[in-house]
């Protein structure tokens, strides 16, 4: 069981970073000319800057849009950060302080997440104009599952000295047996999933938050400049 | 230009059918192709998007267009795709064309996207896949590349007609000037008592302007741009460009917003560098000249007018203040505000040139802004685009609201001082 989980591991990860490089290679290999078509001043630059980094950490487009969805969205995504930080700790052999010192709010943090999901379902689905695609229903449901199966986890006690070895010996390749837990089993399993389906989004919409910044100075001056 | 059997060649060349195992994307920037991957689907541009308003079908929704090109993409990229990949099914890829060009391209969605995406050009861009796949434009689009060769302007009207039937008779045009007026297609044909409106304004402010004659003015290519169609833009810009500059022109003014827009945003790459002259929008000269007391008005009109601002000229170019200077200026005038406007103006149906294409949607889009003229008891409706202009018209015919429509500088033309 270990071996395959472990092979597994490997597979899915070799597969989102094959999946990385084909998207960087879709992009290198574009054609189409984008053009900027006027000059941003330092200042604007540097303000372009400050408000993509607002906007990437607070949400703020999405706050003017749906003020329940940004609510939702940013507890969901803060959580998810927590949660992710908690889990740190599996992945050193000594857990560095800062780590330490965030498991309760990661602890906390879980216990929100599943909550925030539904959330965002409820807010995704009671609008006017309602937009849920089959991939939204899928990533919401199994984030849910991971978050329900993790809270489990932490309920009924897993051997977390056996969940450490196991997952360490995967990154040092010096491979330990599986925790005896199948709940264990179908967590990770559902991490791995998410993995391979992680929406693209999350890498590169800070890119795209920045250039339509770039872009709403550019046009203050597109017909108002000299 | 290049010879007409050779450009008409290109044409045809590009609109051969494609293997549908044939990578999409091929046609947009890396820039968009990002803001394809971008995209949360988080679905809040359903509620600012003005066909939504009028057909209430998702398929041709913002993200679930991104997500089928998505899904074009990935069937046609990558090894499991060249592997075991059986392309997409051909239907699949029409249906999107199809919703790809009932989109008006107002931008709207864009505008309020929680990433910040820019599909006033990211749809065009997807159309011109279309078209590289032999599966766009729509209807009499695909016309259009033929008729501009032939007659200059996309709607094949005798070059004879561009200026004759609405150019004052006696007005003076000079050979050269630094300041130089474009008058389009669509003003030139379709709405001729805005480019006439155009003319008068000028005249009255006093300072010199040039124009070109009916057969160097041609089309601006926005219309060849938004539908896809590529091939002649850079022959257009070039020729376009070239002329003005040799009229000496400094400034190059212009009334229609898809004019304006396609000059300051695309001109440039289609020219190869910046432009010898700067691009302005009629009514920010207007409102220059009324600042300056070169304008002056004869007369008020106590009346309510309401300014709907055109998509291409507020979320395109960023002109929203000068139209409202220029009315507040005129006495007596009490100007309205829709309940959309400025950078979240609502599209009155006729942007994307799928007014032609899709007239019903068109027409109903235009409907709704009708309404919201009446409902606010406006006396008069003021547009300042002439596809705007058309489209209203039309569909004013038949309607149980109405107002009246006016262009910007027709209203001005009638309250001004002249020389």
């Amino acid at each position: 069981m270990a071996i395959l989980l472990t092979v597994l591991v490997y597979c899915v990860y070799a597969a989102f970073c094959w999946r990385v490089i084909l998207h960087s290679l879709i992009w290198y290999r574009a054609t189409g000319g984008t053009r900027q078509v006027a000059a941003l001043s330092r200042l604007e630059a540097l303000r372009a800057w400050v408000e993509t980094a607002a906007d990437v950490v607070l949400f703020r487009r999405l706050f003017h849009e749906n003020g329940l969805l940004w609510i939702s969205a940013w507890i969901f995504h803060i959580s998810f950060l927590f949660v992710v930080v908690r889990h740190l700790r599996y992945f050193m052999n000594t857990v560095a302080r800062c780590i330490v010192d965030l498991q309760t709010l990661g602890l906390i943090a879980g216990y929100i997440l599943p909550a925030s999901i539904v959330s965002i379902a409820f807010v995704r689905m009671a609008g006017r104009e309602k937009y849920v695609s089959r991939f939204n229903y899928f990533v919401l449901g199994l984030v849910f599952l991971i978050g329900v199966s993790g809270i489990m986890l932490h309920v009924f006690r897993v051997d977390l000295v056996g969940v450490k070895e196991f997952v360490l010996g995967i990154f040092t390749f010096s491979f330990r047996p599986v925790p005896h837990s199948p709940l264990f089993i179908v967590h990770f399993l559902l991490v791995l999933i998410l993995v391979l389906s992680l929406p693209f989004h999350l890498f590169i919409a800070p890119v795209i938050m920045h250039e339509a910044r770039r872009r709403e100075s550019e046009l203050k001056r597109l017909l108002h400049g000299k | 230009m290049e010879s007409e059997r050779g450009q008409k060649a290109i044409i045809a060349q590009n609109r051969r059918s494609r293997d549908s195992r044939d990578a999409f994307g091929k046609t947009l920037s890396s820039l968009q192709l990002m803001e394809l991957d971008a995209c949360t689907q988080c679905g809040q541009c359903l509620r600012h998007c003005p066909v939504q308003d009028v057909t209430g079908n998702p398929s041709i929704s913002p993200p679930e267009k991104i997500r089928v090109f998505r899904e074009f993409i990935k069937a046609t990229e990558g090894l499991k795709a060249r592997l075991f990949g059986k392309g997409v099914d051909p239907r699949l890829i029409a249906d999107f064309s199809k919703a790809i060009y009932e989109c008006t391209t107002c931008g709207a969605c864009g505008q309020n996207c929680s990433v910040g995406i820019f599909t006033q050009r990211l749809w065009p861009a997807l159309r011109r896949e279309m078209v590289r796949r032999g599966l766009g434009p729509f209807g009499s689009q695909a016309e259009i590349p033929d008729h501009v060769l032939k007659t200059g302007n996309p709607y094949n009207k005798p070059v004879d007609e561009r200026f004759s039937p609405w150019f004052p008779e006696g007005m003076k045009v000079a050979e050269k000037a630094e300041i130089g007026y474009y008058a389009g297609c669509t003003g030139s044909y379709s709405a001729m008592p805005m480019v006439k409106g155009d003319v008068t304004v000028l005249d009255a402010i006093g300072d010199p302007f040039t124009m070109l004659t009916a057969e160097e003015e041609v089309c601006c290519g926005f219309p060849l741009f938004i539908t896809g169609q590529h091939d002649l833009l850079r022959d257009l810009t070039k020729r376009l460009v070239g002329a003005y500059k040799a009229k000496g022109v400094k400034t190059l003014l212009c009334s229609c917003p898809c004019c304006v827009n396609i000059m300051s945003r695309d001109w440039p790459a289609f020219y190869g560098s910046d432009l010898p002259f700067r691009i302005r929008h009629i009514t920010q000269f207007v409102a220059a000249a009324v600042r300056a007391g070169k304008l002056t008005f004869t007369e008020g009109m106590k009346e309510r007018i309401i300014y709907h601002d055109p998509c291409y000229l507020s979320r395109g170019v960023g002109v929203i203040e000068e139209p409202r200077e220029v009315l507040r200026s005129i006495p007596g005038v009490e100007v309205l505000e829709f309940e959309h406007h400025g950078l979240e103006s609502r599209c009155c149906g006729a942007g994307g040139a799928a007014r032609k294409t899709f007239e019903e949607n068109a027409s109903a889009m235009a409907r709704l802004t009708i309404d919201e003229a009446v409902d606010k008891k406006a006396d008069r409706l003021i547009l300042s685009c002439p596809a705007c202009y058309a489209t209203v018209n039309e569909a004013m015919e038949g309607y149980e609201k109405q107002v009246r429509i006016t262009d910007i500088m027709e209203l001005v033309s009638g309250v001004i001082r002249r020389r």
